[in-house]
């Protein structure tokens, strides 16, 4: 599975004097999912549509299989995307929907017939061939440019925001249904996605992107238990961060000066990519961070080889197998901590004003740069 | 407990229906925009010698036989069906290019021109007939009669052709706003070439659009009457004009039957056109 499929090398993309992709460079291997996740405007959509040819590239280029396709406009490439609209033909019924593809192809209509009807079988839609896109739902729909796409035996295909048009419960499972086909027809997927909940649940490596740059590739596991900084950190998933004011080494590592929580040593070797100044006085771009389910809420001190800090409890959400829990410290901030539901129902609301220690091991905190270097 | 209450005599703001002065308003525009059009047509069944006749001698159609074997009107009917076809025909095809060019393509200059094309829109019919007019003398195309049917009616279709291929463009242009730019680069992602994707995708969204188009077209061009009085020569008479010069002469029921016709042609073509239309959204 070390086969690249995709390559994109040094790409920059400007519209104008905007730069919405700036020096991008990914290998994607062959058979994976593979996710691109930023906030809005980072640059997602670009990045799908330069690969898709829809775009073309201010700099570096483009791979398929080792072969530079920068140059190829988008019907020449063996590659299909599922747009975000869908862009269902509205005056085709489903069937002609997806045989279309096949018929700019000028396959024997034979051929057709068959591939349209495998087709329109693994998105379950064998009973709608003769539907027009108007008597169907949005999932259907999707099912619909989903089997138009992989009709084409496309060598990679590209979902833009594929389940945002959806609502709650049918996103939930067609993330799940979208994992299975991708199994079953083993075409290498790339898909855009603002959620990191999505991302993570569906895609064997992501890339993180942030206003046109790179921040980190990896996959889910890695990027929420290592991520590379403090922006990724944040953006996997809830994280309570603390400002590193002062770094100053010690014989055993380095002390932390962090004003919530006073001076914690570091006994390892902070990461290469957040710079120690010389002296001591300057200010450093770091974060020392905690994700709330490592944190526990207690009523007396915790003992004392916990990192703790004092707070107010407040809300409590109640999540389901969990509950949420925030602390408000004294300086006005909130950090929160995911405990179980008998522990949430025996504590009291947050109009009682009942001090409590957040802790944690300090093993579970991350020392984070602010900013990493883009890849 | 908390029910709404209802003021059961007073209007509410919105309910113009139920202020009588609103309502009294609204009648009388009806009567003076309708009550001629169906005196009219209920005269055309009216068996008096005189159109202007305004009493009852009893119902016959009569004239519209009579109107059907008046060689001269059926003639000018001809010609208003053979001008109104080929216009609406040539409108339709300059109207779906303009419109595709200037929802496509940005160039310089862009607005003037859309300006430009929307410009017979609102130029006065007398002054487009009368520039009509003087275009076709200072270029030496008038109607002498001598040339055959149906070249004889070339300016006409000219004319109308200049009058109405901008309310094609408008339709069909407004019908384009509603396209989604992804399917046009769904049918490119499938393989379609620049030429397949209008064939394919564009072309039947564009469908209700030039059917419309197509009808308003028509029905300008069949009851036009300022435009083409300015640039028909004498043997070159359309329907409108031929009314118009059998008023003239005499009143008769004829008249009112010939109008009827008309009448209800344009009634027929505006309802399917405001159907597509509705096809639209
Ligand atoms: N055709 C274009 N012309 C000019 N600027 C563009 C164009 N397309 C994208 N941009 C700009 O490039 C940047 C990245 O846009 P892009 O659509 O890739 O964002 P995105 O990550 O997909 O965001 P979203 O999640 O909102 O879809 C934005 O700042 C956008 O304004
Ligand atoms: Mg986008």
């Amino acid at each position: 599975m070390t086969d690249t499929i995709v390559s994109i090398r040094g790409i920059t993309k400007r519209f104008g004097s905007v730069e919405a992709l700036k020096n991008i460079s990914i290998d994607i291997q062959q058979g994976e999912i593979f996710a691109l996740l930023g906030p809005s405007g980072c640059g997602k959509s670009t990045l799908l549509r330069l690969i898709s040819g829809f775009e073309s590239p201010s700099e570096g280029e483009l791979l398929l299989d080792g072969n530079d396709m920068t140059a190829l406009p988008p019907n020449k490439r063996p590659i299909n995307m599922v747009f975000q609209s869908y862009a269902v033909f509205p005056h085709m019924n489903v069937e002609d929907n997806v045989a279309y593809g096949l018929k700019m192809e000028k396959v024997p209509a034979k051929e057709i017939k068959e591939r349209v009807a495998i087709a329109l079988e693994q998105v379950h839609l064998s009973n709608f061939s003769q539907r027009k896109p108007d008597q169907l739902s949005g999932g259907q729909r999707q099912r619909v440019a989903l089997a138009r796409a992989l009709v084409k035996r496309p060598r990679v295909l590209l979902l833009d925001e594929p389940l945002s048009a959806l609502d709650a419960k049918l996103r939930d499972a067609m993330r799940l249904e979208l994992v299975k086909l991708q199994e079953s027809v083993g075409v290498t997927f790339i898909i855009v996605t603002h959620d990191q909940a999505e991302a993570m649940a569906m895609a064997d490596r992501i890339a993180v992107l942030e206003s046109g740059t790179l921040r980190q590739v990896a996959s889910p596991a890695e990027l929420y238990a290592h991520p590379a900084d403090a922006f990724v950190a944040d953006f996997i998933g809830n994280i309570n961060a603390f400002d590193v004011q002062q770094i100053s080494t010690i014989d055993t590592g380095v002390a932390l000066h962090i004003d919530e929580l006073g001076v914690i040593e570091w006994f390892s070797e902070p990461p290469s990519t957040i710079s120690i100044p010389a002296s001591s006085e300057d200010k450093v771009e770091a974060t020392l961070s905690v994700r709330p389910e490592h944190v526990s809420i207690s009523t007396t001190i915790p003992a004392n080889d916990q990192v703790s800090i004092e707070g107010t409890l407040g809300d409590i959400a109640f999540q389901g197998q969990h509950s949420i829990a925030e602390i408000r410290l004294d300086n006005g901030r909130s950090i929160s901590a995911i405990i179980a539901n008998d522990q949430a129902l025996i504590l009291p609301g947050a109009n009682k004003q009942l001090r409590i220690w957040a802790h944690w091991s300090i093993n579970n905190m991350l020392l984070l740069p602010k900013k990493a270097p883009p890849l | 407990m908390f029910g709404i209450k209802r003021s059961s005599n007073k209007a509410g703001p919105f309910e113009y229906s139920r202020k009588w002065s609103l309502r009294s308003v609204f009648l009388i525009g009806s009567i003076f925009l309708y009550a001629p059009i169906v005196v009219l047509i209920v005269f055309s069944f009216n068996d008096s010698r005189r159109g202007g006749n305004v009493l009852w001698k009893g119902f016959t159609t009569k004239y519209y036989g009579k109107a059907f074997q008046n060689d001269e009107l059926m003639l000018a009917f001809g010609n208003s069906i053979t001008i109104a076809v080929i216009s609406t025909i040539v409108s339709v095809i300059l109207g779906a290019l303009t419109a595709v060019v200037l929802w496509r393509f940005r160039f310089p200059f862009k607005p003037l021109y859309e300006g430009l094309v929307a410009l017979p829109i609102v130029i006065p019919e007398i002054c487009m007939g009368v520039s009509l007019a003087m275009f076709f003398s200072a270029m030496g195309w008038l109607s002498t009669g001598d040339t055959a049917w149906p070249f004889n009616l070339t300016n006409i279709i000219i004319a109308h052709i200049t009058f109405s291929f901008p309310f094609a463009a408008m339709v069909i242009r407004t019908r384009l706003q509603s396209f989604n730019r992804e399917m046009e680069e769904a049918a490119k992602d499938l393989g379609a070439s620049e030429f397949q994707v209008f064939k394919d995708i564009l072309l039947p969204h564009m469908k209700p659009g030039l059917i419309a188009g197509a009808l308003l077209a028509f029905t300008l061009s069949l009851d036009d009457f300022v435009i083409t009085f300015f640039t028909s020569g004498p043997n070159t008479i359309t329907f409108p004009v031929k009314i118009y010069s059998m008023v003239r002469f005499s009143v008769t029921p004829e008249i009112n039957a010939a109008s009827t016709i008309l009448i209800i042609m344009t009634l027929i073509l505006t309802f399917v056109a405001l159907r597509y239309q509705r096809v639209d959204s």
